[in-house]
């Protein structure tokens, strides 16, 4: 945008380069890409922090040769915000932290200045939902006179938990509908970071329907906004069959998913009471005549390390 | 009818049509599959067998054509996993593409991805063998339908086959696993796969023909299983016994399907080895009990039994089968007649030839293990028939199981009161088929029957032939000329059994033939004339050779000479002559040989043949000889038979030539009023031969008889004639009469000869008697 800007002889007269403190070993993300879609698609690749990380850096100041800048304070904002679509675009901070880089100045040539927001909580990972968005940005703003020159770096949070947690028990059920389906199913536990596997089986005590297949599924469920105008979204982000043809009784069928190729999040309780993410397992039984019958159970996906 | 065949061929278009689609996608697909596998993509190659194996999700092929597409698939899998033993050995961590294929969506071609994983997986020895193995097994669960399962399984299988610890491989060693690892692995596969395979029974009755042999043409996919655990080294007889019979019988059992239990007895009979079904065979019939009634188990103890059999065939090694086999068969045997009342005769009874085949082959020698089985059978038929009439394939069956033991036993096999009883169940024209078959086998054997009682129960088996059925008597009358001429072969057969009378033993050959009267005797107008005119011609002989004893325990010592002949003429006998011959041998010293065997010629076959007068003439001259011997002989002679001017002494024998004489006499004389002429016949046969045995009186007797049959009942023209000529032959044949009965006699025969109704015939007659009166003294 800037290189844009200069071409039409707006040139603001300076390039703002920063570099984030161990970039070229972090681990980056693509920043526009919709959770949903796989990982490879296209987008800006930013480097992923951990929450308790220190954010810090370099910020260079290109100032053409030649030329000098005057400037009435260069300063430096990190910012965590969520993104509401559906609010017109309402950007809403629930962290900010600014700190000035420099103040009233003229720079000629290349200025080099070291950032550190190593007290700064990200208690928050950086989400990219479907009504809702959370970023992380770092921002430069060199004030001048005629038109301040500002510019965006955005980078990733996640939060991890090292250790597992302490009670993960398994998620068991009976469930059925009189005299037609009797299912009983278990996963081996109800919580599951975002490499593990589910094991679970699935056993059948009454079939008296033509059941075509079964199908295994975990569906994303976001809401986002608050109040009346709560905007909740389902997605179904692992479809997995894991059954063909027509179970006989007594019959007892595994499942097994390595959630490892799917580009899952953990869940998320009530941010910053704005949104929330959760997931479900999601066993649906198909019929001769398409008809579905499903059950779902909540699952909590949490993060061990980052990806 | 046509209306169906039309159905099946646009059926069977509509399936090619299917199929040849299928294909093409398959070729396209596979093509870029191989271009991946060149460009080293893992993802992409998946990407494109994932499509190729689609295609095998499909439901509208019938198993042959789904079979096809199976096969052709299976290669492309082969190429599949090449590629990942290449990755595999280029550093790519199998767990990684294991765990890889797992992302596939769809859960079909998500498991042959997972087989063909798991199957390089085991090669790569990156993970032991039985954690594999069972992984794969636990996880091929996902295919509940069975057309598709069964495929899977049969997958799963034929990918892992030479993967399974076994003895002598490399899988075995260390923690990848065990022989019993593999054992439960291939059993629970056979399992699951049963499972799917009988799922795919009908209740529906339009579609159950084709189901049936859809399922049918799948079986074999069930029975690979089997095979395959055949196949394991490390089974041995013990481990069979102990661990894998059980649990697969348990599976046939509990699967309740009639062709499943069917189908997987025969394949458990036909895929293990011999020692192991001996083994085990216990185990293996208490389960017959328990399969579905609608199983036909005869027909599987029966291939049971064969497989049995054969094994001894082969092993030629005088392995002699326990004969606690034989009880265990015959236990489930019965236990299987007693509990499945529905069971029809004709399987019982086949069931008991079955076993009983078995047994002559494993067991030729035990006539009580034939008991059983023939009792098994009478009972069965008893209880079942109920007095109605058998069916044909029942009694046909009757009869095989009444011959089977023929080749182990022989004759042996109708001693037993078994045998007779099953017998008596059969109606007339069968038992007298067995008899036929038996009889024809017994001649053709070098059976010797030197005891009443084995004539005794050999006749009565063979009563259907000897006579005609009991309250049959009319029916038969207005017979056309099959049946004539079968009872002529069937007396003509009886005959022959005479024939395997030993003669030497005098005393016994003639116990024997008493019996044999007793029943030919029974045998009615129409048969006697065949079957106790021979026996009358045998006593004769019988008569000569007991004769021939006494006057040699009347010698003091015999010359060498004349024991060699003796042996020479007992070699050739085996016709009635030597009754006569044997007379003359005793004369030897005085007769020359060829002038001897001359003569038995002549007298050879038939009575009529006695015109031959040198004979006669020199046997005249033998005759003083003997007569004059007999006097002689201080010592000779037995208390049974007063020869004339001998002298008692100790016999050698208990039954005397005089007592045989008196046989024939009882036999001829019962003959008498049904066939005159043929009794004159003979009568006067065995005047002659009791002349040269010396009994004079006896002799006269027998003609005497000869002149009250003429009298009474030859009143024929034509027969008188050839009576009168008989007459004149005897007389001139016989040398002893002194000198009044001859007389008396010549002067008889003489009158016949002189009555004959024709002058012509009379003069013949007239001027052949007149022989009698010239020559002689």
């Amino acid at each position: 945008k800037n290189r844009k800007m200069a071409w039409l002889g707006l040139q603001p007269g300076a390039t703002i380069i920063l570099e984030f403190d161990g970039c070229e070993k972090r681990l980056t993300k693509a920043t526009n890409s919709n959770e949903k879609k796989g990982l490879s698609s296209l987008g800006e690749k930013v480097p992923i922090f951990e929450g308790k990380e220190a954010v810090s850096g370099i910020v260079t100041i290109l100032v053409s040769p030649g030329k000098k800048l005057e400037h009435l304070g260069i300063k430096i904002e990190m910012i965590g915000q969520i993104e509401l679509y559906n609010d017109k675009g309402s950007h809403k901070k629930f962290s900010s932290l600014v700190r000035e880089l420099d103040s009233a100045n003229v720079l000629i040539g290349n200025r080099q200045f070291l950032f550190d927001f190593s007290n700064m909580e990200k208690p928050y990972d950086s989400y990219n939902g479907l009504n809702v968005r959370l970023k992380y940005l770092v921002r430069v703003t060199i004030t001048r006179n005629y038109g301040s020159i500002a510019k965006d770096f955005e980078f990733a949070v996640q939060n991890i938990e090292k250790e597992d947690p302490a009670v993960n028990p398994s998620l068991k059920m009976e469930v059925g509908i009189e005299e037609c389906l009797h299912i009983e199913f278990e996963y081996d536990k109800s919580k599951y970071h975002l490499k593990d596997v589910i094991i679970g089986k699935i056993y059948f005590l009454l079939v008296r329907i033509k059941i075509k297949h079964m199908e295994f599924a975990v569906v994303r469920r976001e809401a986002a906004g608050t109040g009346p105008s709560v905007y909740n979204e389902s997605e179904t982000v692992i479809k997995y069959e894991v059954m063909d043809g027509v179970p006989v009784k007594g019959e007892c069928v595994p499942l097994r998913l390595f959630l490892r190729p799917y580009n899952l999040t953990p869940s998320y309780r009530s941010i910053d009471e704005k949104f929330s993410v959760r997931y479900y397992l999601n066993l649906v039984l198909v019929d001769e005549e398409d008809r579905r019958y499903f059950k779902q159970q909540e699952v909590t996906f949490w993060r061990k390390e980052l990806e | 009818m046509l209306n169906l065949a039309d159905d099946d061929e646009a059926e069977n278009n509509r399936q090619s049509n299917l199929l040849a689609e299928c294909l093409k996608r398959i070729q396209d697909q596979s093509f870029q599959m191989m271009r991946s596998i060149e460009l080293v993509d893992l993802n992409a190659t998946l990407d494109r067998a994932v499509d190729i194996l689609k295609e095998l999700r499909t439901s509208a092929l019938a198993p042959r054509t789904y079979y096809e597409l199976f096969m052709k698939i299976l290669d492309h899998l082969r190429n599949l996993e090449d590629f990942f033993m290449n990755l595999n050995a280029q550093g790519t961590p199998m767990v990684q593409i294991y765990e890889q294929v797992q992302a596939t969506n769809h859960v079909l071609p998500r498991l042959y991805l997972l087989i063909t994983a798991g199957s390089c997986f085991i090669r790569s020895k990156e993970a032991p063998a039985n954690v594999v193995l069972s992984d794969l097994l636990e996880m091929s669960k996902g295919i509940q339908h069975p057309l598709r399962g069964l495929f899977l399984r049969s997958y799963l299988s034929y990918a892992t086959k030479d993967k399974l610890p076994d003895s002598g491989n490399a899988y075995l060693e260390g923690e990848s696993g065990s022989v019993q690892d593999s054992i439960d692995f291939i059993v629970e596969n056979f399992v699951e796969a049963n499972s799917l395979w009988v799922r795919m029974h009908t209740k529906n009755s339009t579609n159950k023909k084709k189901r049936e042999r859809e399922r049918k043409d799948l079986r074999i996919l069930v029975g690979m299983n089997l095979v395959r655990l055949s196949e394991l080294e490390g089974i041995d007889s013990y481990v069979y016994k102990r661990d894998v019979l059980p649990r697969i019988l348990d599976q046939v059992v509990a699967c309740k399907d009639v062709i499943a239990q069917s189908y997987l007895m025969d394949c458990l009979i036909q895929a293990f080895p011999d020692k192991f079904q001996v083994d085990s065979l216990p185990i293996f019939l208490n389960s017959l009990p328990q399969l579905k009634g609608k199983v036909k188990v005869r027909v599987i103890l029966e291939n049971l039994m064969k497989r049995l059999g054969k094994y001894e065939e082969e092993e030629k090694s005088a392995i002699e089968m326990d004969e606690a086999v034989f009880f265990q068969l015959k236990d489930s045997a019965n236990q299987l007649i007693t509990e499945r009342p529905s069971m029809s005769l004709l399987d019982i009874v086949l069931l008991q030839c079955s076993l009983l085949e078995f047994c002559s082959r494993m067991y030729s020698h035990r006539l009580d293990f034939v008991e059983i089985c023939l009792e098994g059978a009478t009972q069965a038929v008893v209880i079942k028939s109920t007095g109605t009439p058998l069916a044909e394939e029942v009694t046909d069956a009757i009869k095989r199981l009444l011959l089977a033991p023929l080749n182990s036993l022989a004759i042996r096999a109708a001693f037993s009161d078994k045998f007779v009883m099953l017998l008596r169940n059969l109606p007339w024209s069968s038992r007298a088929e067995v008899g036929r078959q038996f009889l024809q086998f017994v001649l053709g054997t070098d059976t010797t029957l030197n005891d009443p009682e084995t004539m005794e129960k050999l006749l009565t088996m063979l009563a259907a032939l000897i006579m005609e059925e009991p309250g049959n008597d009319d029916k038969e009358k207005s017979d056309e000329n099959g049946k004539i001429e079968m009872l002529e072969s069937d007396q003509n057969l009886l005959v022959k059994l005479l024939r395997k009378i030993p003669l030497e033993e005098t005393d016994d050959a003639f116990e024997v033939l008493v019996v044999a009267r007793k029943h030919f005797g029974r045998g009615g107008e129409k048969r006697i004339k065949f079957t106790l005119v021979p026996l009358v011609y045998i006593a004769l002989e019988l008569c000569r050779k007991a004769k021939a004893i006494e006057i040699e325990a009347l010698k003091p010592k015999s010359s060498p000479v004349f024991d060699a002949f003796e042996g020479n003429l007992s070699e050739k006998e085996g016709e009635v002559e030597e009754g006569k011959s044997e007379e003359s041998a005793e004369k030897s010293k005085i007769i020359p040989s060829p002038t001897h065997s001359d003569e038995k010629d002549g007298v050879g076959s038939e009575i009529d043949a006695q015109k031959n007068e040198p004979d006669e003439i020199s046997e005249k001259g033998g005759e003083s000889s003997e007569s004059e011997y007999d006097e002689s002989g201080e010592e000779s002679a037995d208390d049974d038979v007063p020869v004339p001017n001998s002298i008692s002494a100790v016999s050698p024998l208990r039954i005397g030539s005089r007592k045989i004489f008196q046989f024939v006499h009882e036999t001829v004389t019962a003959m008498a009023p049904l066939y005159p002429l043929l009794s004159l016949k003979l009568f006067l046969q065995s005047a002659v031969a009791a002349d040269r045995a010396g009994f004079v009186p006896i002799a006269y007797e027998f003609i005497s008889q000869a002149c009250i049959i003429y009298e009474d009942e030859i009143t024929e023209a034509k027969q008188q004639i050839s009576a009168t000529v008989l007459f004149c032959g005897t007389l001139t044949g016989c040398r002893n009469f002194p000198d009044n009965d001859w007389e008396a006699l010549c002067t008889k025969t003489a009158q016949y000869c002189a009555k004959l109704l024709k002058k012509s015939d009379q003069c013949r007659a007239v001027s052949l008697c007149s022989h009698l009166f010239w020559g002689g003294e």
